[in-house]
């Protein structure tokens, strides 16, 4: 299966922080991978750089077979850890800015998503609660119909019940053949729906593998995992 | 359903839908839903639930038709062999825990009689 | 679609705008009405047609620029940036809609301090009175469009240097974030030294046509400084344009 996603000796610093350091990996079709590291690791330049909001790194990066700007964009679906949205958009006005930019953008699905959520769609967006919003995000992210969706902190600011129905919700859209790159650090919750994990620390990969695998040959769960490689890190 | 997240998902995937067909939940010749269906069902990875739908077809327990997706099995033989083997796997747990607590025939015979008259007893 | 975009970008800025201008003209009819004590037309026209004048114009030229500022600053550098720079769509796109719809708000603003003129002076200037003075003071209709072009070419240069600070104090250099306030010196100085040059080759060409008198001269005079000041701001332009896609790191 053709790679969604490759990442070669990606380096990034910021003067003399190194933020990421000969970051490799790649993430086939049909893949949902976690991205597990705590603040400072280096997921959000990660990040960053996959969606061409940085530019200046040494390395590779290729989306679908493109690098990283405005035409890669087209095939990823962003989730950011912040609402990224403007909040003075009502959730129809959201919807029509995402038909009107992204050509894979299914209407439908979006709408019957906020329809079970029982989304008000005529409100603004600031109105609504923050789990809420945190839900019309995902609904319009996972409404893409695109190769990788790269999801921040998805169930971050949610509460347990919320995060039972996200996890539901990218099970069941995510189409066949796309990846979903999912960075997070509540890891008990999602380890389930991992097919894999990279655990970056202080901007190297320092664990690359198999979620089964990991279970089968280490006998631990990826959260005891986590906390055993970032016991020291605060 | 909570996983024990340290041990193969997959595998307790199987053990969950064979103790569903064990108990009758899934009758034989029931339509299995889609991979994908079954993944969010069950809160896990597609490729996972996958694995473990393949795994329970090589061990004969499904069977899939290519136009029309996965069954469970119809050989009512097999699925006997299954009922039995749950209370055998229990009963065995039991035996050999007891017996590590150091008791010996008679007396796991003698506890097990008693707990059931008294259970009987209690209505 | 190019169309979309600037479509969005006019709504985004659209109520600050709309609401901006309402005020203000708003202010000027209480303020008209405030004012409505008879006065001696003729001598004071020109006092008060200045003061009206200079008011309506700063005020106007305060509030545009803060909307403006406003309208760059918070699609591309706080949360929403997020979601306008990873759009399918070409930074050079992007920024030149919002330097239309920018030139499109200022004219608009324009327009609002006409009508706040108008409402000051109606009932204090007569009409007749008005026209002769407007034709003695040099004006004409092609001088009222030269005028137009004029305030567009200088609105131009200052929204791309307002622009280029905006993303400048956005933007990574060498190992630094450039801050705020260093962006802000690099922009004033940057239109500092527009003028400047621009005065320069303004005497320089001044004097290599001193054979040419009177109003030809005043008109290569207004000719350097168009091509001066666009030539600047189109320098700005492709330096934000540069940073936009070299450089910014969201926070």
């Amino acid at each position: 299966m053709d790679n969604v996603l490759q990442i070669q000796n990606l380096s990034k610093s910021y003067g003399n922080k190194e933020a990421l350091k000969d970051v490799s990996f790649d993430i086939p079709g049909g893949k949902i991978v976690g991205l597990l590291g705590p603040n400072g690791s280096g997921k959000i330049t990660l990040i960053k750089t996959i969606m061409g909001l940085l530019q200046d790194y040494s390395g590779e990066v290729i989306i679908a077979g493109l690098k990283p700007g405005h035409e890669a964009n087209k095939y990823i679906s962003y989730l950011p850890d912040v609402s990224h949205i403007p909040t003075w958009f009502t959730v129809n006005r959201a919807i029509a800015f995402f038909v009107d930019f992204y050509e894979d953008f299914n209407v439908e699905l979006t709408s019957s998503m906020l329809e079970t959520m029982k989304i008000p769609c005529n409100k603004k967006i600031k109105t609504l609660s923050r789990g809420m919003q945190e839900k019309v995000n995902l609904s319009l992210v996972m409404g893409r119909q695109a190769k990788l969706y790269v999801l921040d902190e998805p169930i971050g600011a949610v509460d347990p019940a919320s995060r039972e129905f996200i996890i539901d919700t990218i099970l069941r859209h995510f189409p066949a053949g796309s990846s979903i790159l999912l960075s997070t650090h509540i890891i008990a919750d999602i380890e389930p729906i991992l097919d894999a994990a990279i655990f970056l620390k202080s901007g190297q990969i320092v664990i690359c593998d198999e979620a089964e695998k990991i279970r089968e040959e280490r006998n631990v769960s990826l959260d005891q995992l986590f906390r055993e490689v970032f016991r020291n890190v605060h | 359903m909570n996983y024990n997240n340290q041990l193969p998902i997959y595998q307790q995937i199987i053990d969950n839908i064979l103790l569903s067909i064990a108990k009758g939940d899934l009758l034989p010749g029931e339509k299995v839903a889609s991979v994908r269906e079954m993944a969010a069902n069950f809160k896990v990875n597609p490729n996972t639930m996958q694995r473990s739908l393949a795994k329970l077809e090589e061990m004969g327990y499904l069977f899939s038709e290519r136009t029309s997706g996965r069954f469970i099995t119809k050989d009512v033989g097999i699925i006997a062999r299954l009922k039995s083997s749950f209370p055998q796997q229990i009963t065995k747990k039991y035996v050999d825990e007891m017996m590590e607590y150091g008791m010996i025939k008679d007396g796991i015979e003698d506890y097990v009689k008693n707990y059931i008259e008294r259970m009987d007893g209690n209505g | 679609m190019f169309i979309k975009q600037l479509k969005y970008d006019l709504m985004f800025s659209r109520n600050a705008f709309l609401g901006m201008g309402a005020l203000l003209i708003g202010m000027s009819i209480v303020l008209r009405m405030g004012l409505l004590t008879p006065m001696h037309v003729q001598s004071s026209l020109d006092v008060w047609g200045f003061l009206s004048l200079s008011i309506a114009v700063t005020v106007v030229s305060v509030a545009s620029v803060v909307q403006i500022f406003n309208l760059y600053n918070r699609s591309f550098f706080k949360n929403s940036g997020y979601l306008m720079l990873t759009l399918p769509v070409n930074r050079t796109r992007q920024l030149a809609s919002k330097l239309i719809v920018s030139l499109i708000w200022y004219n608009f603003m324009m327009i609002v301090a006409s009508c706040m003129i108008l409402i000051f002076a109606i009932g204090t200037v007569s009409w007749n009175h008005a026209r002769n003075s407007f034709a003695w003071h040099g004006g004409s209709i092609s001088n009222f469009f030269e005028g137009i072009f004029a305030m567009n070419v200088i609105a131009f240069l200052l929204i791309a240097i307002i622009f280029f600070g905006i993303t400048l104090a956005n933007s990574v250099i060498g190992r630094w974030h450039v801050h705020g306030f260093v962006a802000g010196v690099v922009a004033i100085l940057y239109l500092i030294l527009t003028v400047r040059v621009a005065t320069f080759l303004d005497v320089l060409f001044l004097g290599m046509t001193r054979s040419f008198i009177g109003t030809f001269m005043m008109w290569h005079s207004s000719f350097v400084y168009y091509i001066t000041f666009l030539g600047f701001a189109f320098v700005a332009v492709f330096a934000t344009l540069h940073l936009l896609k070299n450089r910014v790191d969201l926070r």
